[in-house]
């Protein structure tokens, strides 16, 4: 039973007494340590290609989550997701879908984890929301610009909790950057420097294998298909290697966006908001099936006259993000946090300053506010901002020329070729929910 | 104007010239295009399987690309790209063909790709570029073309035509939206998209006849079509949409609360009734919908009647509420999140705990300490969390205040953990005060705090109070600190003066031995001398503690004492710890010279006589990948307990010496 249709059918407590139900018994409301089972948060998951099963496991960690079922694509992959579940339950409750609609007509989970090909991010999302779900959603979080603004409005709409997997906000590092940033500790930020991978990497060892051949029976290789333009299947194209190819994904540039420049956002105050110039260079191959960039450089520049440089593979741009300001600079990333002077990286954050959202655990963020409804630590419209730039960068790169941006309405100015990028055409039948 | 403007202004004009040169310059250069003809390419790329021979399809990207900003050129590649969709090329040509037609057609196109729609096969990918060809020509084509298709193909349409926002299509629309249910889903999604009253109240109008399964789409249609009327300042319609569907309790529950937040959004003067309705109501639903709009509706100066309904609501709304009031002035939410907070339920006591830390003040804090005195788990949390958060120094002056008072052991602990998170300085003299209490639980807290606010000057205290004695833990805890304080020390090689100046005034061995467990942990090079005379000395305890710290040092400095301790101490567990420190510091210095580091790990094997240590060296021989890296794991290929480490370190070696 989802659980607030349990809470729903709770006595109200009469007005001026303690609102407490003096019938149900401590237990049940978790005191002694317990999870009261009509607090647990039910959950599944959508998307076992690589990152959902990690995903998965961090949330069957936690006492307030109940996992009950699984939904996959390919046949291996929902067979090995349905096996870690039930092995963690000790029992073989766990149910499996292949179709994500059916998995929500369930009517009875309360949140969804989704972790699938970018191309598919936006359908299931929307559906999910409207079907009454909080989302834990990867990133980046939509494939295109359009899709971001129309899943930021659906999550408004429907009142659901959103929270993206840019986990970097959960971790000290990068919480202590920000902060100190924040705080003035490098006076005004005169430029940023975002560093992400370059190149493409062959996660799933199927570089090469580009011979066109029936999908295998495992498969629904149709359905993964989706909204994005048919292409004759071969192993390269799909599982894990996928997001060298935009018609599914957007190569490094999109896969990381979602981290390090949405660092270099909250470090900057700049997570509602996005630049109003960009523009960008990109090297591509010249073989194979793959067209995401394999070096880039995307310059951009905020309304106050903060440049921010994203770029991959160029050694002149440090992995991760560097504030550089009048009176030094703070870099931050998975490994460490350096600073000019190197005193800063000690200093602390008094009461009395700035105080950023703290969250210590990235997946229990999400569940905590499943149950108190306040917004996650990357809530959907910071996560569409930090993917906003990414895609205009895509677009600046395919245009070849600068690009106006106005972040408030969200609109290209002056350059009709431009917003042709701003959106996707979706192979039938599919269609962008609402 | 003067002569001196024309000049003026070419100056101006080639300084401009010269700096977007240089802007353009820096940055990195474009992959340039190939040279073959459009022709060639498209004869390379008519029988493109869309496999292994796609470098023809990058040409093409190249070609097109390198002409797409000059309009002739442009045209000219929109004209020969529109005769080749016409030829007997493979789909998957086409396709790559109409990538680009998305980006470069314009109406010429849009006669050519309607056409394909005609064709299922061709369809999708007809579309991919229509549908983005900007203007009325592209419009009609859809519409024209709507009538003459089934099926998916036609759904395409229909989502084409919303993503168009094309205002012309919402009869045609509308009309589908009752006449077939193959096609009410897409035509409101469609009609959503497009937006306007028309298209709202054809929606409207749909929903009691539309299939039950499809139902949901078209109230969500109804509410993004909503969305564009309050964008389009129709907020009355708006309002009028979301009333209907709130009205209509057959369907779920999730697009009824999304009906009561759009409807709340738009409901102008009289959201506020509105929203303290719901709060009464019960219905969780849309208590939810009403809570997360309360402050978008509710002014900071006048949130005092959901206030004053909190008391009175189901535990679960009162979680869900208290965050919220906890954005608003303290003065008006103080004593509302205060009650909850002394008489809540306990997920509700925790909720109200968080949020004093944002809305309480200094009259907040002995609660707060009674609090965290008293609770456990969440709740403590909740409180200590809001103690560390609680704004202004009046707060930090009332935690003084409270100290000074002498309070209980319990409470004491907790303010002074709330000091050391709140950085009160200026509580020194009292934390220090509080190493000599009589409980043991605040005078550990005491030392935790002064990690962080004590300074170097106070060392001396603290090791007074170590050598005094006590148990393990406290003495483990005064360790850290007396560590922590050193760490301050700007100069590395000031870090341990106050230790060594109480090791010359002392000849107690306990006291000795202490101290000279607390130089291991500073790390200070120049209280090594001091440490290799106290290896000297004829207390074992002494002997022993001296040689713990050497063997733990972390600078360089103690090589030659760890050596010094592998090749001649009498005592295996001191050539071992060594051996391990020593080890263990090579480990550390992944920058020296391979071949250095190597003979220093040669000499460790010499020594060496268990696996452990072995192990660790073949551990530590792939971070220095040379030829005499790859020897000394050849030599300890040899040895059993070791073979799979050694084999394991050879293909680590050799691996990093192919790579380079």
């Amino acid at each position: 039973m989802r659980r607030r249709d349990f809470l729903a059918k709770l006595p109200i407590a009469a007005a001026g007494a303690a609102a407490f139900p003096a019938i149900v018994k401590a237990s049940a409301l978790g005191l002694n340590g317990a999870v009261p089972p009509s607090d647990h948060v039910v959950m599944a998951g959508i998307g076992f290609g690589m990152q959902g099963g990690g995903n998965m496991r961090n949330f069957l960690g936690k006492s307030e989550v109940q996992w009950v079922a699984v939904c996959d694509l390919d046949d291996t992959h929902l067979a090995e997701a349905r096996d870690t579940v039930n092995k963690h339950y000790d029992n073989k409750d766990c149910a499996t879908y292949k179709d994500f609609r059916e998995l929500f007509a369930r009517g009875d989970l309360d949140a969804v984890s989704i972790a699938i090909p970018d191309h598919w991010h936006a359908i299931v999302s929307i559906t999910a929301v409207r079907n009454g779900l909080d989302v834990y959603g990867e990133k980046p979080f939509t494939h295109s610009l359009r899709e971001g603004r129309a899943l930021c409005n659906a999550v408004k709409r429907y009142g659901r909790v959103w929270q993206t997997g840019s986990w970097q906000r959960s971790t000290d590092n990068f919480y202590r950057a920000c902060e100190l940033v924040r705080n003035g500790r490098i006076g005004k930020v005169q430029r940023v420097e975002v560093g992400l991978p370059s190149g493409h990497y062959d996660f799933a060892g199927t570089f090469g294998q580009e011979r066109i051949e029936p999908p295998p029976p495992e498969l629904d290789y149709e359905t993964w298909l989706g909204p994005a333009p048919a292409s004759p299947y071969c192993k390269a194209r799909v599982h894990m290697n996928w997001r060298w190819n935009m018609d599914f994904g957007g190569g490094q540039l999109m896969d990381w966006i979602g981290h390090h420049l949405d660092i270099a956002h909250w470090g900057l105050g700049f997570d509602l908001t996005g630049p109003v110039e960009i523009q960008g260079k990109g090297e591509f191959p010249t073989t194979g099936i793959y067209n995401s960039p394999t070096r880039y450089w995307v310059e951009t520049i905020y309304a106050d006259g903060t440049p921010i440089i994203i770029a991959g593979g160029y050694p002149e741009i440090q992995s991760g993000t560097k504030w550089i300001g009048e009176h030094g600079w703070i870099w931050v990333d998975r490994g460490g946090l350096e600073s000019q002077p190197a005193r800063l990286t000690g200093e602390v954050i008094g009461p009395n300053e700035i105080k950023l959202y703290r969250s210590l655990d990235h997946y229990q963020n999400f569940v905590d506010c499943v149950r108190s409804r306040a917004l996650t630590i990357a809530p959907a419209e910071v996560a569409h901002r930090s993917a906003s730039v990414g895609h205009l960068g895509v677009i600046a790169i395919e245009a070849g020329r600068k690009i106006q941006w106005d972040p408030a309405t969200e609109t290209i100015i002056g350059d009709p070729g431009a917003v042709r990028l701003l959106s996707r055409s979706y192979r039938k039948p599919w269609q962008m929910p609402a | 104007m003067n002569k001196a403007d024309p000049i003026t202004k070419t100056t101006i004009a080639i300084v401009a010239l010269m700096a977007f040169a240089v802007a353009v310059s820096s940055l990195p250069a474009q992959t340039p295009a190939g040279g073959a003809s459009l022709d060639q390419i498209l004869n390379e790329i008519s029988s493109f399987a869309g496999g292994i021979e796609s470098a023809p399809f990058w040409k093409l990207r190249d070609y097109v690309y390198a002409r797409k900003d000059v309009q002739a050129e442009r045209a000219e590649c929109e004209t020969r790209l529109l005769e080749f969709l016409g030829t007997n090329a493979t789909a998957v040509a086409k396709m790559a063909v109409c990538r680009h037609l998305r980006l470069i057609g314009g109406d010429k196109s849009v006669p050519v790709l309607q056409g394909m729609l005609l064709d299922r096969d061709m369809a999708d990918m007809a579309l991919f570029a229509l549908q983005k060809i900007p203007g009325t020509t592209a419009d009609r084509a859809l519409l024209q073309t709507l009538p003459k298709v089934v099926g998916s193909v036609k759904t395409s349409i229909i989502a084409a035509l919303g993503d168009r926002k094309c205002s012309d299509a919402v009869p045609a629309l509308s009309g589908l939206l009752r006449a077939n249910a193959e096609f009410t889903g897409a035509a409101a999604l469609a009609l959503g998209e497009i937006g306007g009253e028309s298209a709202s109240t054809a929606l409207l109008a749909s929903l009691p006849v539309a299939p039950a399964e499809l139902r949901p789409v078209v109230a969500a249609a109804a509410m993004r079509g909503a969305e564009g009327l309050v964008a389009a300042k129709k907020t009355g319609a708006a309002f009028s949409t979301y009333e209907k569907l709130l009205a209509d309790r057959t369907l779920p529950r999730s697009i009824r609360t999304a009906a009561m937040i759009g409807k709340i959004s738009t409901a102008g003067d009289k959201a506020a009734t509105m929203i303290t309705d719901q709060l009464k109501g019960g219905d969780p639903d849309m208590q939810e919908a009403a809570i997360s709009k309360i402050k978008d509706v509710y002014r900071p100066d006048a949130i005092g009647p959901v206030c004053n309904l909190l008391p009175g609501l189901a535990w679960d709304a009162q979680v869900r509420l208290i965050p919220v009031l906890a954005g608003y002035p303290a003065a008006r939410v103080m004593p509302a999140v205060l009650q909850a907070a002394r008489a809540g339920a306990p997920p509700v006591r925790v909720a109200a705990l968080n949020a004093l830390g944002s809305v309480g003040d200094a009259s907040t804090a002995p609660f707060l300490i009674e609090t965290a005195v008293r609770a456990t788990g969440p709740e403590q949390t909740a409180a200590r969390n809001a103690l560390a958060l609680l704004r202004g120094e009046a707060v930090d002056d009332a935690l003084l205040a409270m100290l000074g008072r002498k309070p209980s052991d319990e409470a004491m602990a907790e303010i002074l953990l709330a000091v050391a998170e709140r950085r009160i300085y200026s509580a020194k003299s009292q934390v220090t005060g509080c190493l000599d209490s009589t409980s043991p639980r605040v005078r550990v807290q005491a030392l935790r705090t002064l990690r962080t606010i004590g300074t170097p000057s106070d060392m001396t205290t603290v090791l007074t109070f170590l050598l005094r004695g006590g148990s393990d833990s406290e003495l483990a805890e005064g360790a850290t600190t007396i560590n922590a304080l050193a760490q301050k020390v700007n100069s590395p090689d000031g870090r341990s003066n106050a230790v060594k100046a109480m090791m010359t005034r002392t000849r107690d061995p306990k006291e000795r031995v202490r101290l000279c467990g607390i130089l291991g942990r500073i790390g200070d090079d120049s209280s090594l001398a001091l440490l290799r005379a106290a290896l000297n000395e004829e207390s074992d305890e002494i002997v022993d503690a001296a040689a713990r710290a050497i063997a733990g040092w972390p600078t360089p400095a103690a090589r030659d004492d760890m050596i010094q301790l592998v090749q001649k101490s009498k005592i295996e567990t001191h050539r071992l710890l060594a051996l391990q420190g020593f080890l263990r510091m090579i480990r550390s210095e992944r920058y020296r010279k391979p071949e250095a580091a190597v003979a220093d790990l040669r000499m460790a094997y010499v020594y060496s006589t268990r696996a452990e240590e072995r192990k660790l060296i073949l551990g530590a021989l792939p971070n220095f990948a040379c030829p005499e890296a790859l020897e000394l794991a050849g030599v300890l290929l040899g040895e059993p307990a070791v073979k799979a480490e050694a084999q394991a370190a050879i293909d680590k070696i050799r691996a990093r010496l192919s790579a380079r």
